[in-house]
């Protein structure tokens, strides 16, 4: 089966602070894979390298930060170390943590647009594209407003339909769920479950929110909180956890440790398989109500 | 809202909106020479008074132009106050304590310098307030500016709410933190601003940083031919005003070179 993301013995490692300066992995040791149409949560704490992990996928890094890399990249069939980032533009798409250094153009329209602009697409298919991507994400009330004057659920939505109009084969969400009031996190949900029906592309969500990742990730990986070793030690383990999101979850105590947190009706299942002697493996409130209600009578 | 307050477009759909952005590049061309050749009170007025009767065509709001004398002000007041005590200027002194003199000359100087800087902020104003900065850069790369270029200048107007947004952020977070930096004379609040303007240094690099990454990953420098979504069209009005604005102002600048007129306050 092929595998949109192929990650091999990754480190890397910022440029120091200072010249001479001590010089860390932040990534040590990371093989990862994900299949055509596969959703892929990466968790940890929060100096895992999860924004880093983004940054080497869409070919940023160390392209445009610098630093030191070893190990393999590949995205799409194509090494990010032979593709600075504009070249890989079309391969993979990336969603910032923080929408407001990603929304740069005049409205929402522009917005959308600029991207296929400089894959030099003609006029017409431009327009198609920013129509459905507009609909798609509910936008087209702000079509002609100024992506400053958007709410947080907008504007994510809005840096998301930007990046999913250029139709990647790869698309790597960075924190989605990251900075949003409960209305905002709610639009972003739907809007992410727009994504999980179409299926059509390969997703890497880095995410903090357990309750997002068990409701759309396929396969989950934890990260090993970081240990900093400097650059010629031997190479780390990056990967702590690895499984479906059920499986990952289970693992309560570990996660902890791990500075991650579990979906809340992961530690109540638990708690009460402790006290009461059940077996209930529920993540979501759907899956909680009947388990319960058998349980109740 | 504070990002709104710096923005300057105006969403409206009026002719002045509608003209070609290359049409209103070129008018505040002109406008700008004519604007720094002249000195004669009338022209520089008469500018002004032009610019604002074209900011009430585009129907931008009274409180948007408010607000921007409300920030020119101080600089026209300097402007008032220092010119014509350190450049009297010749003629009869109206007033005299010690070396300061006090002329009329100095003091016309002194209104055609302010009518001077007010003009031309109005003018500029006019351009951003009926032009997408979108509209502005395809049309600047249209007449041969490059793209990184273009980009760059519509990037500068988009991030300058977002820039103010963040020092208004900063200066109120430290505020809540007991710094406060609204109190004193002129020296103490300026020195109080330093941490201020230091954090909102910092934040605006990283935002910078950040925005460089978000365009390399949307596709900037792609190698292909880059395409736009929505082409310029030059239509009959833009040509009625651009043949407009180049015999009034063109004719303005050849009286002032050729003739050598407007070149004293009165």
């Amino acid at each position: 089966m092929s595998h949109n993301i192929l990650v091999k013995g990754l480190r890397f490692a910022y440029p120091p602070l200072e010249a001479g300066g001590p010089t860390q992995w932040v990534i040590d040791g990371l093989d990862l894979s994900a299949r055509a149409g596969e959703w892929l949560a990466v968790m940890g704490a929060s100096d895992a390298g999860k924004t880093t992990l983004c940054l080497l996928l869409a070919g940023l890094a160390p392209h445009l930060t610098g630093g030191t890399m070893e190990g393999q990249v590949v995205v799409a069939g194509r090494d990010t170390r032979e593709y600075p980032p504009p070249g890989l533009a079309a391969s993979a798409g990336l969603l910032f943590q923080e929408p407001e250094a990603q929304l740069f153009n005049a409205d929402a329209e522009a917005e959308v647009a600029w991207g296929l602009e400089n894959l030099g697409l003609p006029a017409a298919e431009i327009q198609d594209r920013v129509d459905a991507a507009l609909a798609q994400f509910r936008l087209e009330h702000v079509r002609h407003r100024p992506p400053d004057q958007l709410s947080g659920g907008e504007k994510k939505r809005l840096a998301l339909a930007s990046v999913l109009a250029m139709q990647p084969p790869v698309i790597i969400l960075d924190e989605p769920m990251g900075g949003l009031d409960p209305a905002g996190r709610e639009e972003v949900l739907a809007a992410l479950a727009t994504l999980r029906r179409d299926r059509s592309a390969t997703i890497l969500m880095t995410e903090s929110d357990p309750e997002a990742v068990s409701a759309f990730a396929d396969r989950l990986v934890v990260l090993e909180r970081p240990a900093r070793q400097p650059v010629d030690s031997a190479r780390g383990q990056a990967i702590a956890l690895e499984g479906t999101p059920r499986e990952v979850f289970q693992h309560l105590e570990q996660l902890a440790d791990l500075g991650v947190s579990a979906p809340q009706l992961a530690r109540v299942a638990a708690t009460l398989n402790r006290r009461l002697g059940t077996q209930f493996d529920f993540l979501t409130i759907d899956e909680a109500v009947p388990a319960l209600a058998v349980h109740l009578g | 809202m504070t990002s709104q307050r710096l923005d300057l477009y105006v969403t409206r759909d009026t002719w002045l909106h509608r003209l070609d952005p290359r049409v209103k590049t070129w008018a505040v061309l002109l406008a700008g020479i004519v604007g720094l050749a002249y000195k004669h009170l009338l022209v520089l007025a008469g500018l002004l008074l032009l610019t604002h009767l074209a900011l009430l065509l585009a129907r931008v709001p009274g409180e948007r132009v408010r607000w921007l004398w409300r920030g020119l002000a101080p600089v026209l007041l300097l402007i008032l106050i220092l010119q014509p005590l350190f450049a009297p200027g010749p003629g009869p002194d109206l007033l005299r304590l010690g070396p300061v003199r006090l002329t009329q000359s100095g003091i016309l100087e002194g209104v055609s310098f302010a009518l001077r800087a007010a003009a031309l902020a109005f003018v500029v104003a006019l351009l951003l307030a009926t032009t997408q900065p979108t509209a502005l850069v395809q049309g600047l790369v249209r007449v041969g500016l490059p793209y990184a270029w273009g980009l760059t200048i519509g990037l500068a107007i988009r991030y300058l709410p977002t820039t103010y947004g963040l020092f208004v952020t900063v200066r109120e977070a430290q505020e809540a933190r007991g710094w406060i930096v609204s109190r004193g004379n002129f020296v103490k609040r300026a020195r109080a601003h330093v941490p201020v303007l230091v954090a909102t240094i910092i934040a605006s690099l990283r935002l910078s940083d950040s925005l460089g990454l978000a365009l390399a990953a949307r596709g900037l420098g792609y190698p292909a031919r880059r395409t736009t979504l929505h082409h310029l069209h030059f239509g009959a009005m833009d040509w009625i005003v651009t043949a407009l604005v180049t015999a009034v102002l063109g004719g303005l600048i050849v009286l002032r070179f050729v003739m050598g007129l407007g070149g004293r306050a009165w």
